[in-house]
């Protein structure tokens, strides 16, 4: 139990120091000291293949023994060198990775670029037992590879290591270069999905959000002013006189209307799992981004002013990933 | 192979496999038994088609049932099981069904390491040059199967797996090379394993019975060769002597009871073997190196009566005879140095003598009779053996082949009844008739003559010319070489031995062939071509990396020296290697890039510098902003630079005017 903790922590530890930390944006090349090279499982039973056809050479003293068992050698050292060949020089740049949630699968995305005058064969980057497809690059190309892996926990993730690997030439050798890489990746919470109705039922006082627009009666005595349209507004309330006149489109504000803008209200939940409410949080957030509402986040401790569109969304869920500091994980 | 372009990756697998399968176990027929063959190429189209046109492939039960079936008969074909034969079987029906039950790629190295260890148990087996050919490209195609069957995306394409085949081999060549040539031989097995090929040597055992060597008369097989030091004698005085027969049962000739028995005694040499031969002025001693085809038995050969042993490997055996510390199953290699026409002095002890004269009692009473008559006519031993010589001249002796069995008293038979035999016969009836009129004399078999080689220098001795002679004991000259074949009317020889003289050279090693056209010439090219081979791939040894330590000037611990002149240069080739991948793994230096970075250094003078990370559009923009006349004509020249270093196509003729205008630009 103890020793085995050890184990882990000394294998943790090397492989952390065999990786190489590379800035978020910047291209790296794959030196001699980041490559490594390991026999494949077919590449370990030509390798015992050999040495016994080796000792029985020499125990016959044969020289046909001996020719075979040199040209066998001869070819695996050779696979060796093109092995090591393959993965030298070549340049790679992460590109990041759209978030997604828990449960779904995360496109790590990486440029692949081969400045030299030899074509790179079978080259693809792993982690774990993910892996991208294999690509060939020749000479000078450039090339985008993604490596699909599985969003497991909420969180942000500030680092992570790939592998750049290849089998090249014969199968037998297994060239690779870890690689830990500094970029930020949101995990968002797992969507709920009927997110919305849920979210009705787990507010501690009951709101009815969904098409309150719709049902808003509209009096002109209630009228209180003017604001800039945005996003989402009612064409109904815009006062088109106004925009025919000077080309302004703007909206009429009433008193006593209930806003338009939601808040995703963290405090307002009575669920008492926190992942629950983020997962309730999130779904809302989707639903609402799909139908086009404005709403705001407030979080214990962080607040995003109400907004609408793609980049408001990804804000929002990305401070429900973050919340509580979480550290995600990706398989 | 238009059907094997457009099949599946599967299936191209699949054909590559089954291919080099076939070729690694195509010389099995003719040497092992053909159904083992004939399984391994059903099982080799049963997989192939399974895979092709969906047949269907054995179930494990029936795989199982054909298993024991298989091994089943391998028990009844091989009579020897534990010899070298039936492994070889086996490992080829072991490479057959492996192949049938092909499933996952974590096979494929599987099978093909059953090929290698199919091709190394042939290695075992037979070493010739023809052999040497199959195991090279047996290895080849195999290695260029797992190749094609390992990569995940599907075999290579046609002209890139040339590329990748010659790159992979251009490498591995030198290496193997340096290791075959570098990597230190150990004399003698790491532990012994004690098998028996099956295989047919041919030559002679130490045994006679008239009529027993017609069977070598039509073998073209190389018995062994030989490289004479200085000028060869002539072809008439190439008697190569290798096994003494002294003791007659009434049937057959056999080496003494006591020579079998082993522990070789002087035998009927008198005097030993240290003493030096007596040679006339006329013969000086001749060096030689025999370079001799494993034939199964301890006896070596030697030029007439071998004066000094120059190398290991020969030890004195009975009657100034050669022997190699074992049997003979591996090529050994022995110089030597011979008398031509050796006398000695010295005298026969009496048990010498006695074991010199000794005949059965019983039988061949005819011939008993015969030489008390001619002896009590003659007087010397010299003239007994003359007339006894006369004898085969003048009487009606054929010299043929055709012989019928002789039955009992072969002696009397021969002289009396058929008066038709060869070099058997006549060796055997000679030396009785001899030893009936008390001179000592004895059998000795051997080869005669030799082809001499002009290639190589060699001279060639096949089995057809395996000849026996006569040794008789003469007082004040010793044992004296006397063939009785040389004393036979040639008129009498059968003509058919003149025929198959003529086609092969065949006949008692007396057929003289008239030797010419392509195809002797290419006989004489493949010899050629099979004793280099001996000589340097299969002979390669301990002996040759000793010499080549010598000529290197190297002295001192061997193996040591080796091992570290394989490190060194393989650590060169190491080095060179990562040099050259260093090359050109790395930015090779883009001519735009350069004529880019000239054109924007200029602009450095002013201050302005392409920042890293800043692309050149942005940096071009960013001269726009500052300078317009100046980042006017700098962003037309960033944009090309651009679509012309990062974008899909560009000519070498848009490259080149771009070099140009970016030399032009003026800051």
């Amino acid at each position: 139990m103890g020793w085995s903790r050890w184990l882990r922590r000394g294998r943790e530890s090397l492989r952390r120091s065999l990786d190489t930390e590379v800035s978020g944006a910047g291209w790296m090349e794959i030196g001699w000291r980041r490559l490594f090279i390991l026999p494949t499982r077919s590449g370990w039973v030509l390798i015992l293949a050999n040495l016994l056809l080796l000792v029985g050479a020499m125990n016959f003293d044969s020289a046909l023994g001996f020719i075979l068992g040199f040209m066998l050698a001869g070819t695996l050292l050779s696979a060796l060198y093109l092995a090591n060949r393959n993965l030298l020089g070549l340049r790679l740049q992460a590109l990041g990775a759209e978030s997604v949630g828990v449960g779904q699968t995360m496109a790590l995305e990486f440029n692949l670029h081969n400045a030299a005058g030899i074509a790179r064969h079978e080259v693809r980057v792993v982690r774990g037992s993910n892996r991208s497809q294999a690509i060939d690059l020749r000479p000078g190309e450039q090339a985008v590879v993604r490596l699909p892996v599985p969003a497991l926990r909420r969180g942000r993730i500030d680092d992570y290591s790939i592998r750049l690997e290849s089998r090249y030439p014969a199968g037998l050798f297994r060239s690779f270069a870890r690689l830990r890489l500094r970029q930020s990746l949101h995990i968002w919470p797992e969507a709920k999905g009927e997110a919305l109705a849920l979210w009705a039922e787990a507010v501690a006082e009951p709101v009815e959000p969904v098409g309150r627009a719709e049902r808003m009666s509209l009096r002109e005595e209630d009228f209180q002013g003017l604001r800039e349209f945005r996003r989402g507004d009612s064409p109904r309330h815009v006062a088109w006189r106004r925009f025919a006149h000077d080309g302004e489109l703007l909206v009429k504000v009433f008193a006593g209307e209930v806003p338009e803008v939601l808040w995703l209200d963290w405090s307002r939940l009575s669920v008492a799992d926190s992942e629950e409410r983020l997962s309730l949080m999130c779904g809302a957030a989707l639903e609402l981004k799909q139908r086009r509402l404005h709403f705001g986040l407030s979080l214990p401790g962080k607040r995003i002013d109400p907004g609408a569109g793609h980049g408001h969304t990804v804000r929002v869920l990305n401070a429900l990933a973050d919340y509580g500091d979480a550290v995600g994980a990706i398989g | 192979m238009q059907w094997a372009r457009s099949a599946s990756s599967e299936q191209q697998r699949l054909l590559w496999l089954g291919a080099a399968l076939l070729f690694t176990v195509l010389p099995m027929p003719g040497s092992h038994p053909l159904w083992v063959f004939l399984v391994v190429v059903m099982a080799t189209v049963w997989r192939v088609m399974a895979g092709f046109r969906a047949w269907r492939l054995p179930s494990s039960w029936l795989l199982i049932l054909l298993v024991v079936a298989v091994l089943a008969a391998m028990v009844f074909t091989h009579a020897e099981l534990r010899s070298l034969e039936p492994a070889i079987s086996l490992l080829a029906l072991l490479l057959a069904f492996k192949f049938l039950e092909l499933r996952q790629p974590r096979d494929y190295p599987m099978l093909v390491m059953i090929g290698f260890f199919f091709l190394f148990a042939w290695t075992l087996r037979e070493v010739s040059l023809a052999q040497g050919l199959h195991l090279v490209f047996a290895t080849g195609l195999l290695l260029l199967a797992l190749l094609q069957t390992m990569r995940e995306a599907g075999p290579w394409p046609w002209p890139e797996l040339g590329r990748q085949a010659s790159l992979l081999f251009l490498i591995a060549l030198p290496i193997m090379l340096l290791l075959f040539v570098l990597f230190p031989r150990i004399p003698g097995p790491l532990w012994s394993v004690t098998y028996e090929s099956e295989r047919r040597v041919t030559g002679f055992s130490d045994e006679m019975r008239p009529g027993d060597m017609a069977s070598l008369a039509g073998s073209l097989d190389v018995a062994f060769r030989v490289d004479f030091e200085n000028t060869p004698p002539e072809d008439a005085l190439l008697y190569w002597r290798g096994v003494v027969l002294d003791h007659f049962d009434g049937e057959a000739w056999r080496r003494s009871p006591q020579a079998t028995a082993g522990g070789f005694d002087q035998g009927l040499w008198p005097g030993g073997f240290d003493q030096e031969l007596w040679r006339g002025e006329a013969a000086p001693a001749i060096r030689y190196e025999i370079l001799l085809e494993p034939h199964g038995y301890p006896w070596l050969f030697a030029l007439d009566v071998p004066q000094r042993i120059l190398s290991s490997g020969p030890a004195w055996g009975r009657d100034r005879t050669l022997v190699a510390d074992g049997w003979v199953t591996e090529r050994l290699n022995y110089r030597l140095e011979s008398v031509l026409d050796a006398r000695h002095g010295g005298a026969l002890s009496l048990a010498q003598r006695a074991e010199a004269l000794d005949l059965p009692a019983v039988g061949n009473a005819r011939s008993w009779a015969l030489a008390s008559s001619l002896r009590a006519d003659t007087g010397t031993d010299r003239e007994y053996l003359a007339s006894l010589l006369g004898l085969f001249s003048e009487d009606p002796f054929r010299y043929t082949l055709n012989v019928p069995a002789l039955g009992a008293n072969p002696v009397d038979r021969f002289l009396f009844d058929t008066r038709a035999g060869f070099c058997e016969h006549y060796a055997s009836a000679l030396v009785f008739l001899l030893r009936a009129g008390r001179v000592p004399a004895r059998v000795v078999l051997g080869y005669v003559g030799g082809e001499w080689n002009p290639l190589t220098g060699l001279y060639v001795v096949r089995q057809y010319r395996a000849h026996a002679w006569v040794e008789v004991w003469l007082d004040g000259r010793g044992w004296t070489r006397v063939d009785p074949v040389n004393f036979i009317d040639p008129s009498r020889i059968d003509p058919g031995i003149a025929a198959l003289g003529a086609s092969a050279g065949a006949g008692d090693g007396r057929g003289v062939g008239r030797r010419a056209g392509w195809h002797y010439r290419m006989a004489v090219a493949w010899d050629t071509a099979n004793t280099l081979w001996f000589r340097h791939v299969v002979g390669y040894g301990q002996a040759n990396q000793s010499r080549l330590l010598e000529w290197m000037g190297g002295r001192g611990d061997q193996v040591r020296t080796l091992l570290l002149l394989l490190t060194l240069v393989l650590g060169i080739l190491a080095l060179v290697l990562m040099l050259l991948s260093w090359l050109t793994a790395r930015d090779q230096v883009d001519p735009l890039v350069g004529a880019w970075q000239r054109a924007t250094r200029r602009l450095a003078r002013r201050g302005l510098r392409q920042e890293p990370g800043e692309t050149a559009i942005a940096f071009a923009r960013r001269v726009v902003a500052l300078d317009p006349d100046l980042g006017g004509r700098l962003l037309p020249l960033a944009m090309e630079y651009q679509r012309l270093r990062y974008g899909h196509e560009s000519l070498a003729s848009e490259r080149l005017q771009f070099i140009r205008e970016a030399g032009a630009f003026r800051g």
